[in-house]
């Protein structure tokens, strides 16, 4: 019996001491709570200029939230729609110039030293036959 | 404190590296590929293999070490206060490089664009070459590189502030942003009536846009690695200097694209 109330006793003690403050810190820690000011930070310079950028960078965040939503989609809309209608114009242009082969090619457009060491060797990176006049003379 | 127990402690901040192979490593890949890359364009057979090989090896040996870094500052703790700012120095010191860099690169542009020679017609751009239209899409990547600039500031403020999901959204957007900008340079590259061998205007906005472009997919890259780091809970409110350099780059990426922008699309028109 003596072991058994002994044990009891030892458990109620326990149980007090769980609900004491600095032990319920203790084991409840949470360390990713947002929990404004945790009892384990020590007031010094170091925390309190860090607590200060953190109170900072909430309402700045917010700033930049509402840039990102109401300043960043309407511009990107707004520039999306300006190149769309720019970019049919330029290719409407485009039909109505002459034919590749009929524009004058000036001595320092197409140069061609040497092969390019890819493909054919005689057509650039990013090559469109579309709109870029490819000269069979300087072909090397 | 009994001097036994007292030896396990260093009375300093700094970060006393531990032996590495990736200095040597990254040197002698770095030697492969400068050396591989000027015989392969002396025309030298076969070199253009060995040029693939050194540039993966670069890639390669860059993880490796980046990736004992990461472990360094993250679970080993050796990323004081004091090594922070060394590395913020270091990446400051980078930045700075890259704009001497990039300084060469608008020199080159300037000196044939300013008094364009009697050949080219005397006027920029040359007889012939029809220059983009500075309005259309690099208006509209502009709008997007300042845009990525906006969401990547409020992702930086909300992590600072302890918001896991907007620093997670904002680093995620800017990433799409930035891969919507290097495909939209895709599409002006391909639709261009000029190519790299269309007289010195060609060779200079291609010099230009093209380490431009090369270095938004570096910074894509730098975001991309923050934005995992976010997510496997790598970086705290007030610890996240590789996240933070990888956003001083971007902002570095976003300015040059600005002179580009200015000088050689608008003015250049």
């Amino acid at each position: 019996m003596f072991p058994q109330r002994n044990l009891g006793r030892l458990s109620q003690r326990a149980a007090q001491q769980m609900r004491s403050a600095p032990v319920r810190s203790t084991i409840q820690r949470r360390f990713n709570s947002a929990e404004a000011k945790p009892s384990w930070i020590v007031d010094n310079e170091f925390n309190r200029e860090r607590a200060a950028v953190k109170h900072h960078a909430a309402s700045t965040s917010d700033l930049w939230r509402k840039l990102s939503i109401f300043a960043v989609i309407p511009c990107l809309i707004g520039g999306g729609l300006n190149a769309y209608n720019l970019w049919s114009e330029h290719w409407e242009h485009w039909e109505h110039m002459p034919p590749l082969e009929e524009r004058t090619e000036y001595p320092y457009q197409n140069i061609r030293v040497k092969n390019f060491p890819w493909g054919d060797g005689d057509k650039t990176i990013f090559w469109n036959s579309d709109v870029n006049y490819h000269n069979k003379d300087k072909a090397t | 404190m009994i001097y036994k127990s007292k030896s396990n402690f260093q009375n300093h901040p700094f970060h006393l590296v531990s032996p590495s192979p990736w200095p040597l490593f990254t040197s002698l890949s770095l030697f492969i590929l400068t050396t591989a890359t000027v015989l392969f364009m002396h025309g030298f057979q076969g070199f253009q293999y060995l040029v693939a090989l050194a540039v993966f090896n670069v890639i390669y040996v860059m993880a490796l070490w980046f990736r004992d870094v990461i472990s360094e500052g993250t679970y080993l703790g050796n990323h004081t206060n004091a090594v922070q700012k060394g590395l913020n120095l270091g990446v400051g010191l980078f930045i700075i490089s890259e704009v001497f860099f990039f300084l060469a690169i608008f020199w080159a542009f300037f000196h044939s664009a300013i008094s364009p020679s009697v050949e080219l017609g005397a006027q920029w751009p040359p007889l012939g070459i029809q220059a983009v239209n500075p309005f259309e899409l690099p208006l509209l990547n502009t709008i997007l590189l300042l845009s990525s600039g906006v969401t990547i500031t409020y992702a930086h403020h909300s992590l600072i502030q302890g918001n896991r999901k907007g620093a997670l959204y904002g680093t995620v957007v800017t990433i799409i942003l930035a891969v919507i900008f290097t495909f939209f340079q895709g599409v002006e590259y391909s639709v261009s009536s000029f190519t790299i061998s269309d007289s010195v205007y060609g060779s200079c906005f291609y010099f230009g846009t093209g380490f431009h472009g090369l270095h938004v997919i570096i910074g894509t890259a730098f975001l991309a690695v923050g934005l995992w780091r976010l997510a496997a809970y790598h970086l705290t409110d007030h610890h996240h200097l590789g996240y933070e350099s990888g956003i001083l780059y971007w902002h570095f990426v976003d300015v040059v694209w600005l002179f580009l922008y200015i000088s050689v699309y608008y003015w250049g028109y």
